[in-house]
């Protein structure tokens, strides 16, 4: 599945904005030109990143 | 005539689909990619003398196999080894779309590039240098606004010269006929007549991964493992399986994986990062590089963009969200069933007329009993059982493009991806089973839109739960005899009912056949857009002729047998208790006494109800002598309680024969055969159960 994160740009040191984190767990991602929608196992993968 | 092969490749929304249209025109055809539902699009078309056949890839991300559309597309291109592949690139997000040219060029295909949506790009206030860019990438780059079909003339023109270019000799001026597209132009590398030889850009990935890199190429060279050995080899290390199991079994590299492990951990030592992350890190690196150097942006954002930001802010709300996305379905289901429900009567109508119209001209010229009824009941039955459902398809999949092409499909996925993950289900799987409410056939075709397997298995596994329209005529007639007043409240607890199995259904089935996680949801949500006509007419059709073809053979061909064993044995009256059919019907009526309905009448039109749902009525009515009559004898056969249970049966068992077709032809007759089984399992056990509490009460 990190392949999937990575190949979408979340990559380190990519700035990403958040733009919606309406649905109460899945969020809305924005970068440049791109938005995209996480889902929270999306999300709980992205923080176990950073942390590491 | 020369024969060329190429496929397209691009990430979903890129407008892929549109450029397919737009080459192939009509000379299209659809299926499966072997051993997988997942929709395999090819065609052709001639151009200057050559007969160029197209592949449409699944959109894709990446070539990295995470999920089964990366496979097919990585695979396809892995063995296949097409001429040349197109890569549908969206100008408008150059960075994420540029990925997969970069992993394409990397694989070692011979690619060209196509800037889609140029005018979007442009409205956008980016200005693309092509010629820069195509330089930097070393292939020939083309601009297109496929909707509008302009560019496809130059594509076409450049398809050929990276196909050519391996072989034609350069000539370096403006009298060469791919000059407008080459990448070289005037700065060509090469001396004047010599041989073009496609080359990659080459990505100096960190050192410690560079080394990694050569020590596996080295092994793999050892083996004499065959294809792009850098490519493979940068696969391995980010631990891709696929290609793991590949060289382990192919070429016997048994100690590969150990290898790749200790291999890896060194470079990530070195690096102070995990590999992966490394290596797609190097990629983006490289194409920020060659997008800063080649793309200007005039304005900051364009107003379109803000349009998507104000509407998606009302689509995807907390609180507006799941209701928009109701009505969104409740509107597609009045379209497909409100529209499509007349034009199926009138379709059923004609078939009807024609039906009386063929027995009489077949009486009148003195044809045997059999014969008239062998085609009218037979032939012209099982066509229109068919045929009835074109409507309904046809319009289904009409909405259905026109959802995905304006951007609302995905964002339905995501507002619906939270309540069906707690399901095992992805957020798109919401939409053929609500579709399933007005007919499962369709609703198992709009599975289809779905890309994960397993997701799709589940859905139609669960989508004949849903109670179809078809089942109405008997949840009234049975409401109305024996419930009545409260007809709404029990005709309602049927669907509801329905709705409860579907989720325990899905639980069961996910824990038994599909053990493993759902993939966790990341799209990327593209902006809105209008809907093409054509693209939606075209996709229309593609689809709902699968249906005809597919679909058509099996049910027409199972109710000639049907109508076989209604009419034997010679001279006995068709589908009566003397026939075969009849006969099954008292062999099994037993099994049904526990339910309340234990006599022969109901078993025949339980199993004519396999047919179509709506004919277990009609069935009643022919046996019983006539629909008129039936709230006066039924009461003599069936209780409040065995009506319900009886309902219960009609909304569970096996569902009707042109769905569990459509099941076959999308997923295989195992799944199929499974849908068969458990439903006839679970009709029968909650028959029974709901019977035998109701007579302790």
């Amino acid at each position: 599945m990190i392949q999937r994160v990575l190949a979408m740009g979340l990559t380190p040191g990519s700035r990403w904005r958040i733009v919606q984190n309406g649905m109460r767990g899945p969020g809305v991602l924005e970068e440049d030109e791109t938005r995209l929608g996480i889902g929270l196992g999306i999300a709980k993968e992205i923080i176990v990143r950073i942390i590491r | 005539m020369r024969r060329i092969k190429i496929a397209l490749a691009g990430n979903p929304n890129s407008g892929k689909t549109s450029i397919f249209n737009n080459l192939t025109g009509s000379h299209q055809r659809t299926g499966n990619w072997p051993g997988v539902t997942v929709e395999k699009r090819e065609g052709y078309f001639t151009y200057r003398g050559i007969k160029i056949e197209v592949v449409d890839l699944p959109g894709i991300y990446s070539l990295s196999a995470a999920s089964i559309d990366e496979k097919i597309a990585r695979d396809y291109l892995f063995q296949e080894k097409p001429d040349a592949v197109v890569c549908i690139v969206d100008s408008s997000n150059l960075e994420r779309n540029l990925y997969l040219v970069m992993e394409l060029i990397e694989m070692g295909m011979n690619v060209v590039i196509d800037l889609n949506m140029a005018d979007l790009a442009e409205a956008e206030g980016l200005e693309i240098d092509e010629e820069k860019l195509s330089l930097l990438f070393k292939r020939p780059i083309v601009k297109t606004v496929a909707n509008k079909g302009a560019g496809i003339d130059t594509m076409k023109d450049a398809i050929i010269f990276a196909y050519e270019s391996m072989k034609i000799t350069c000539e370096c001026d403006t009298t060469c006929p791919f000059y407008s597209m080459c990448p070289f132009k005037k700065s060509c590398p090469y001396p004047s007549s010599t041989t073009i030889v496609s080359e990659s850009p080459f990505i100096n990935y960190h050192v410690s991964a560079e080394n990694a890199v050569s020590e596996v190429s080295t092994l793999l060279s050892n083996y004499h493992v065959n294809g792009n050995l850098r490519w493979l080899s940068l696969k391995l290390l980010e631990g891709d399986q696929h290609i793991m199991h590949m060289v382990r079994e192919k070429y016997g590299i048994k100690n590969i994986e150990n290898f790749i492990q200790t291999l890896a951990a060194k470079v990530e030592k070195e690096i102070d990062n995990d590999i992966i992350t490394s290596l797609i890190e190097t990629r983006y690196g490289f194409i920020k590089g060659i997008v800063s150097e080649c793309v200007t942006r005039k304005r900051r954002r364009k107003a379109s963009r803000e349009l998507s930001d104000k509407i998606d802010r009302v689509v995807m709300s907390r609180v507006l969200g799941i209701p928009i996305f109701l009505a969104m379905m409740y509107l597609t289901f009045k379209i497909v069933f409100a529209l499509g429900g007349p034009l199926s009567d009138l379709i059923s109508a004609g078939f009807d007329y024609l039906s009386s119209w063929i027995s009489n001209l077949l009486t009148g010229i003195g044809a045997s009993n059999a014969l008239i009824s062998f085609i009218t009941n037979g032939v012209i039955s099982g066509a229109g059982a068919v045929i009835v459902f074109l409507p309904n398809i046809l319009l289904l999949f009409f909405v259905i493009s026109i959802l995905e092409d304006s951007g609302y499909m995905t964002r339905a996925a995501f507002v619906m991806d939270k309540f069906m993950h707690t399901l095992g289900l992805h957020g798109k799987s919401f939409i053929p089973m609500i579709l399933g409410f007005g007919c499962n056939v369709p609703a198992i075709m709009a599975t289809r839109t779905l890309k994960s397997r397993k997701d799709r298995i589940l859905t139609i596994l669960v989508i004949p739960l849903m109670s179809c329209s078809a089942r109405l005529p008997i949840y009234v007639l049975f409401a109305s005899i024996f419930f009545p007043g409260h007809e709404d409240i029990v005709v309602f607890s049927l669907y509801l009912l329905g709705i409860v199995l579907a989720i325990f259904v899905a639980k069961v089935m996910k824990g038994i056949f599909f053990k493993e996680e759902v993939a966790p949801l990341i799209m990327e949500l593209p902006p809105y857009r209008l809907p093409q006509w054509k693209n939606s007419l075209q996709e229309m059709w593609l689809r709902s002729r699968l249906f005809l073809t597919k679909a058509g053979t099996i049910i027409f061909g199972t109710v000639v047998v049907i109508w076989i064993l209604s009419s034997l044995p010679v001279g006995v009256e068709y589908a009566s208790g003397e026939s075969i059919i009849g006969q099954i019907g008292k062999f099994i009526a037993p099994i049904f006494k526990p339910a309340g309905f234990g006599f022969w009448q109901a078993a025949v039109a339980l199993i004519f109800g396999i047919l179509a749902k709506e004919v277990v009525v009609g069935t009643f009515g022919t046996l019983f002598g006539g629909a008129k009559i039936l709230s006066n004898v039924l009461p003599h056969y069936f209780t409040p309680i065995s009506a319900y249970s009886f309902m219960v049966m009609s909304l569970i068992y096996i569902p009707c024969i042109a769905t569990v077709a459509t099941i076959k032809s999308e997923v295989g007759w195992r799944w199929a055969l499974v849908t068969v089984s458990y439903s006839l399992i679970l009709g029968w056990f909650l028959s029974v159960l709901i019977y035998q509490i109701g007579i302790l009460l």
